[in-house]
């Protein structure tokens, strides 16, 4: 044991106050002639012994009071033998890093392995060196400076550290380290250390190499230490996805969640219950899976309905294991009560059925003509002429079926109505005019492509089929599962060859291909909306589309996907902050946030004004799950957002131990570069002082003055 | 402490309360005429008190003819005289009685006690006789019952000062010689002294057929040992100093002092005697009453 201020044990001489005062203090003496001195000699030699006995016990509390309160400000501390790789004698300037990603929140049934890290790093911070400093960073996927500068003042950074929490990130610890790296290559201390405190998942270590290369090229100047906390492989189900399929989210109608849910583990796990719940309420639908293998994963589908419209979210759980974050996922959606499309055709026939408009029209409401008016979806059908009308923002969606030409004041009312969040649907037919299309400033800034000439298929097989695997659009995704059917057999016999937009502005992406590669559909943002662009027609003239099984669960992707709000801004990862426009009326309200993790509103600010519309913004978004944005005293949320973690931080297998051991090895003589090999200090040689003892002195003095008082009072009463 | 002047030995509430009451004897005792007490002799008076069977030698004027015209037998009738009585004040006038934690002493509030029923005894044709003592009788102003008397047994008393220590069983030993008659010896003591001389002293007094009453004088202080703070104890009639903290001791002299009591106590009700304790925080006329009262009852029986 030592003491940190030495000094101050000369107090101990103040041992010898209470004595004096003991034996010198003369009390004021009142004198009394008195009769009775017989019984008071008496009382006065039967009590002297035990009298001398109490003066005697106070006297000894006070002494040692007076001692204890003098060694307790003389700082003692255990000495700690400093010889182990992580402290050196001397001062050190340190940079400790502590993996606060998702899988730091798995728990041993008693403390998570952040909690773990974090006594780790008080037990670091209590061995450091007097005159030692260190800063404290946070690492997932991004670096977060709690202390970014070294400090000597350990109770700031223990208090900080005390307040950090996790997040619900993925890790990657080559950032931070480069950061500490280049903070301590900055700094003038003698002995510099990086401590890295993770679990050593293998997704942290992704960029090892570069960790390597870091670590070799200043191993001469700063010492890396990796500490891993919590056991190796430990088993977690994890939900690992979820997913609205093809229909569009409304009222009152069943909307097809897909759940993924799987096994980090090494053993097969029986029975996982999953349960499907929408807006935090009790589960609507629930499965069971069998049985996942290791490292496998299920699917299951469930559904779930929505009695309002607006944005809400749906969680899928599965019951709670040791690491509680990735036990559900959630997904933020917009649930529309009516969905309104316009159809325009190009042609006019008598004949209902040879319409340019007559298989859009059925597919879109795929139910019987008497269930028509309860269904959700509905179609108006008109010519080109309705464009020029201003009321267009009443639909949804408009589709142009075989339309030659558009007025100029149709084209300028449809760019308006897709730049303000309208979705179009064209599909060419033989009446096209494709250099209309191309040229007319309107309609070509909104279409993601240009069309060719019209071609037909090729000669010997006198039609072109498009691709029957590898789609990579989200609308088309659904049959990459054979499940679902196959779009390999769509064909066409007559095309317009699509030549996507070069430019960097264009975010035209391919929806589907034809089987040669040519674009068969494309697709592209345009302000808010969404315009989507067919190479064939809508009618059985060119190609078989129209009376292909997946005609109509293509429309319906195609309709939820340019209807999903904010276009799939709705669903971040953690971290990321989320911005939402909404009227401007709302500018300068009140706005307030349902965290997933509290159960309460909390004001976060205030609606920002913006040029035509207001703005939601929160940025405090590391933990996973549904967000509920408020405004003013909105009862009813005005937008829900999903924050989804990765799904590979459920992952919980650590690097190999050879690679830490390497990483270890290497850093080791960093310490010592140049020195020869150096014997192990025998014990007792390089001891540092260590943990403090203060707390139990303290205790131990306030115990001592509650006895003394109470003894001294209860010595004072009348015997 | 200034010693006040013998008249306010008398406290006129002690003396109302008293005078009502009346000192009666509790025994029968040998007066020297006749009067409101008991008298051992049996005589021809007034008061009838039984018939005896006639001997040879017995005055034949005192038979009783009816009896003897009825029943032919020879009875002789016998009547009760009554008497007056001696009450012997013995007032202890040791130096400890000087202690005083209010405005009188106990020597003092003896002395006013003496006078009271030295007054209240001549008040009723009695005679009284008043002694102090300490280790010999000081004073002593012999047997009187002219009350013009009593100026000059408070003159006598209040001239006495206490100066020495006590011997209260040598007193009472003396008393029982002089005292040639049985009458009331009323004893005024802090009984700071030998127990067993005192229970002795006691002893010989009832042994020569007197009644004894012992007022125990103790001051407040005494009985409750109230001090704070660090006391030097200055002991009286030339006992050790001591110096101490009466807290850590109260409970151990409390317990000492009722003791004591006790035991003074016990020696009284072994010899027959009364024991009443006189509280000098009590007033003159609540103690003396107090007992008068409890002799009333006594006597009544």
């Amino acid at each position: 044991m030592t003491f940190l201020n030495p000094a101050v044990l000369f107090g101990l001489l103040a041992i010898s106050l209470p004595v004096a005062i003991h034996l010198l203090s003369k009390p004021r003496l009142k004198t009394v002639r008195w009769a009775a001195n017989r019984l008071l000699l008496r009382s006065v030699q039967k009590n002297r012994r035990r009298v001398q006995a109490e003066d005697i016990i106070l006297l000894i509390l006070r002494c040692l009071l007076v001692a204890l309160l003098v060694l307790l400000f003389a700082r003692p501390a255990f000495l700690t033998d400093a010889a182990g790789p992580q402290v050196g004698g001397e001062a050190s300037t340190a940079v400790i890093l502590l993996d606060d990603s998702e899988s730091m929140g798995q728990s041993d049934g008693v403390q998570t392995r952040f909690d773990e890290a974090k006594s780790m790093i008080d037990g670091i911070l209590s061995k450091f060196a007097p005159g030692s400093s260190s800063a404290l960073f946070l690492v997932s996927d991004r670096v977060k400076a709690v202390i970014p500068k070294p400090t000597q003042d350990f109770a700031i950074l223990r208090r900080s550290l005390a307040q950090t929490s996790l997040t619900d990130r993925g890790t990657d610890l080559y950032p931070g380290l480069k950061q500490a790296v280049d903070l301590l290559k900055s700094s003038t201390g003698g002995h510099r250390e990086i401590f890295v405190l993770t679990d050593s998942q293998v997704g942290a270590w992704n960029q090892l190499a570069q960790i390597r290369q870091l670590q070799e090229a200043n191993k001469k100047e700063i010492a890396m230490h990796f500490i891993t906390v919590g056991a190796k492989g430990e088993d977690n189900l994890a939900v690992s996805g979820l997913q609205m399929i093809g229909t569009v989210a409304a009222v009152n109608q069943p909307l097809r969640c897909a759940i993924q849910v799987s096994n980090w583990g090494k053993s097969t796990v029986q029975s996982v219950p999953v349960k499907l719940a929408a807006d935090g309420d009790a589960p609507q639908d629930e499965a069971m899976i069998d049985q996942i293998e290791p490292g496998a994963s299920k699917v299951v589908n469930l559904f779930v309905r929505f009695r309002d419209p607006g944005y809400h979210s749906i969680t899928a759980s599965i019951p709670g294991d040791r690491l509680p974050a990735d036990n559900q996922r959630s997904v933020a959606l917009l649930v529309l009560e009516q969905i309104r499309t316009l159809i325009i055709e190009g042609t006019t026939n008598p004949d209902p059925s040879a319409r340019d408009g007559f298989f859009l029209r059925h597919a879109l409401v795929p139910v019987r003509p008497d269930q028509a008016d309860q269904y959700y979806l509905k179609t108006t059908v008109g010519q080109v002429n309705e464009l020029d009308s201003s009321t267009l923002n009443q639909y949804e969606l408009i589709f142009l079926s075989n339309v030659a030409q558009l007025t100029p004041l149709g084209a300028q009312n449809l760019q308006k109505y897709v730049e303000a969040g309208g979705a179009l649907i064209v599909f060419p037919g033989p009446t096209t005019d494709i250099n209309f299309y191309n040229s007319d400033p309107s309609l070509s800034a909104l279409l993601p492509a240009k069309l060719g000439p019209a071609r037909e298929a090729s000669p010997d097989k006198k039609f072109l089929g498009w691709q029957s695997k590898d789609y990579q659009h989200p609308v088309t995704a659904l049959w990459n599962d054979p499940e679902s059917g196959s779009l390999g057999t769509v064909r066409a016999a007559k095309y317009f060859p699509l030549t996507l937009k070069g430019d960097d502005k264009s975010s035209a992406q391919i929806v589907v291909k034809y089987a040669n590669g040519e674009p068969a559909v494309v697709e592209q943002a345009v302000g808010k909306g969404r315009v989507f662009l067919f190479s064939s027609t809508a009618t059985t003239a060119w190609s078989s589309l129209p009376i292909h099984p997946a005609f109509v669960p293509l429309l319906m992707r195609i309709v939820a996907y340019s209807t999903s709000g904010s276009g799939g801004k709705l669903d971040l990862a953690p971290g990321q902050p989320f911005a939402f426009e909404i009227d401007s009326e709302y500018a300068g309200k009140e706005l307030s946030v349902q965290r997933p993790d509290d159960k309460k509103h909390r004001i976060v600010g205030r609606v920002e004004p913006g040029e035509r519309s207001a703005l939601l913004r929160y940025a405090d978004t590391e933990v996973s799950g549904p967000y509920q944005l408020f405004v003013g005293d909105d009862v009813k949320p005005k937008v829900v957002f999903a924050v989804q973690a990765d799904p590979a931080e459920s992952n919980l297998a650590q690097e190999p131990k050879a690679d830490i051991d390497s990483l270890l090895a290497a850093s080791e003589p960093a310490a010592q570069p140049d020195a020869a090999p150096e014997e192990k200090p025998k014990t007792g040689e390089h001891l540092v002082p260590g943990e403090e003892i203060w707390y139990p002195l303290a205790i131990a003095a306030l115990v001592l003055a509650l006895v003394e008082i109470a003894l001294a009072h209860r010595f004072s009463q009348s015997k | 402490m200034a010693e006040p002047d013998s008249q306010s030995y008398l406290d006129p509430l002690a003396i109302s309360r008293g005078e009502s009451l009346g000192i009666l004897a509790r025994n029968v005792v040998e007066g020297y005429r006749v009067g409101e007490h008991r008298s051992p002799f049996k005589g021809f008076a007034i008061e009838f008190a039984q018939h005896r069977e006639y001997t040879i030698g017995d005055d034949p004027r005192h038979l009783d003819w009816k009896v003897l015209g009825r029943t032919d037998r020879y009875y002789i009738k016998q009547y009760e005289q009554d008497t007056n009585f001696v009450v012997h004040l013995l007032l202890d006038g040791s130096e400890s009685m000087n202690y005083g934690s209010g405005k009188i002493t106990k020597l003092h509030y003896a002395k006013a006690l003496a006078a009271c029923m030295a007054y209240l005894v001549l008040l009723q044709r009695d005679a009284v006789a008043v002694g102090v003592f300490d280790t010999q009788t000081r004073e002593y102003i012999p047997r009187t019952d002219n009350l013009g008397k009593i100026h000059h047994i408070m003159s006598r008393l209040a001239a006495f000062e206490a100066t020495e220590k006590t011997s209260l069983g040598v007193a009472m030993a003396d008393l029982s010689r002089m005292a040639k008659a049985k009458g009331i010896v009323i004893v005024l003591s802090d009984l700071f002294d030998d127990e067993e001389g005192f229970e002795r002293g006691l002893q010989q007094l009832r042994f020569s057929g007197h009644e004894v009453i012992v007022f125990h004088v103790l001051d407040p202080d005494e009985i409750d040992f109230p001090f704070k703070g660090r006391v030097q104890f200055i002991g009286l009639e030339g006992a050790a100093t001591v110096e101490t903290n009466p807290a850590d001791i109260r409970k151990s002299y409390l317990e000492e002092m009722n003791a004591m009591r006790l035991r003074m106590r016990l020696a009284c009700d072994r010899t027959g005697s009364h024991y009443v304790l006189a509280n000098t925080g009590t007033s003159l006329a609540e103690t003396l009453s107090g007992y008068l009262v409890f002799r009333h009852q006594v006597c009544a029986r």
